[in-house]
């Protein structure tokens, strides 16, 4: 859909990742971990993220290509780390 | 039952990670600091990527250290705020994510009660007043009807802060840190050489920022001229700042009553300043008490120590409110756990 924003054009740009892991567990982990901050103020994009099995969805919006990239940057730092923690953190079946 | 609690602390360029045991004992307190070079300050997001480097190996270490495995834990706190936003969020992104896969409680602590709770349990300090000196804050602190009571503070800048930007201006070392290094450059000094530097105590409150403008103006001039040298202008700068905080501090203790005076955050640190208080403090017939850079500069254990206070009053954060705050007064917490 076509919205009136600020910024480059008249078109939504929008970006969606698909993040891998393991299983629905790990999913859900990295999913509620990444969903707690909001966008900061004036990022002019919006995000949501959700669990889809075991991938990671990410929808990245904006009227701005270049804030879109911002965001994206910014999302894979905290992305790497979470899944960093994971890699290194996650209990092994004795624990 | 015995409780033991792991504190994460990520809120300017210190990264620690700490575990504290609920009889007092602090089991791991590992920590990493982002040094710059000299004549720069540190920026929001290079600051975050430095703890994002660290922050895994950090945790590691502190486990090692109290050879503890993560069941062990009971429960996950980390720095809810003050402080610079992205470093905030990257170390709580870690702090959330092991709660879960350990099946852990989590725990959003103010970084300024982190400080007062770990000095309170270092020290042994009943019921200070409290001096808090940091590169972030300048506050003066006495408890009173479940609350931490800001009686004083800085209108714009924190010390700590005007001796960073003035250790900038001179060009000195960030390396251990820079008020350690202009610390060191005050005991040079003769003391014969003197610059006379705004003095502004207002009320019960302080000012930094029209002094460090001051000196920053005139130090490479001073320099220059030969009249003064680094030292000169270190020593001065320190006599100054000093001699306000304990003019705001004896205020603040005189409105309270108080006998005992506490000493916190990475500014506490400092020799002269203990000295200088503590002078104060003899006069009024009162007792200072002020630990060392493990506990005075930001460190995880403290963190660990006020979460453990907060979760033996049933304290715990759902996840959704696991968030970061730039800003958060002292006063917002309600201290449950003092009565």
């Amino acid at each position: 859909s076509i919205m009136n924003s600020t910024g480059d054009s008249d078109q939504v740009h929008q970006a969606v990742l698909r993040i891998p892991f393991k299983d629905a567990r790990h999913a859900e982990i990295a999913c509620t971990s990444l969903s707690v901050d909001p966008e900061p103020p004036r990022s002019f994009v919006t995000k949501t993220i959700r669990a889809d099995g075991s991938l990671v969805v990410v929808t990245f919006t904006s009227g701005q290509v270049r804030k879109l990239r911002v965001a994206i940057n910014s999302f894979f730092d905290f992305a790497t780390l979470v899944i960093g923690t994971i890699d290194r953190f996650d209990l092994v079946p004795d624990q | 039952m015995v409780l033991i609690a792991m504190g994460f602390e990520g809120s300017a360029n210190k990264l620690g990670v700490g575990i504290v045991r609920d009889d007092g004992q602090v089991l791991a307190n590992p920590r990493v600091t982002f040094v710059t070079p000299p004549g720069e300050g540190f920026q929001p997001s290079e600051t975050a990527r430095h703890h994002q480097q660290h922050v895994l190996d950090v945790l590691a270490d502190a486990l090692a250290e109290a050879k503890l495995s993560p069941k062990e834990i009971d429960v996950v706190c980390y720095t809810k705020g003050p402080g610079m936003g992205a470093p905030l969020v990257s170390v709580a992104l870690v702090a959330r994510t092991v709660a879960q896969l350990w099946r852990k409680p989590i725990l959003g602590v103010n970084h300024c009660i982190g400080h007062i709770e770990m000095g309170r349990l270092i020290t042994g300090a009943v019921n200070p007043t409290v001096l808090y000196v940091s590169g972030g804050n300048t506050q003066v602190i006495a408890y009173s009807q479940r609350r931490y009571r800001i009686f004083g503070e800085t209108l714009d800048i924190a010390v700590g802060n005007c001796l960073d930007r003035f250790a900038r201006c001179i060009r000195l070392s960030n390396d251990p840190s820079p008020g350690y290094n202009i610390e060191q450059l005050a005991k040079q000094a003769s003391g014969d050489k003197f610059v006379k530097l705004p003095y502004t105590v207002k009320g019960m409150d302080v000012s930094f920022s029209g002094l460090l403008s001051f000196l920053e103006e005139r130090a490479p001039s001073l320099i220059d001229s030969g009249e003064f040298s680094q030292a000169d202008l270190c020593y001065s700068l320190q006599e100054t700042i000093f001699a306000m905080l304990t003019e705001m501090t004896e205020r603040a203790m005189a409105h309270c009553g108080s006998q005992e005076v506490l000493l916190v955050g990475g500014v506490a640190c400092n020799l002269r300043l203990q000295q200088m208080v503590g002078q104060m403090a003899d006069e009024r017939g009162a007792k200072l008490y002020a630990t060392d850079h493990r506990f005075c500069i930001d460190n995880g254990a403290m963190i660990a120590q006020a979460g453990i206070e907060m979760f033996r009053c049933g304290l715990t954060t759902p996840m959704s409110d696991t968030g970061c705050t730039q800003r958060y007064r002292t006063d917002e917490v309600e201290i449950l756990w003092r009565d």
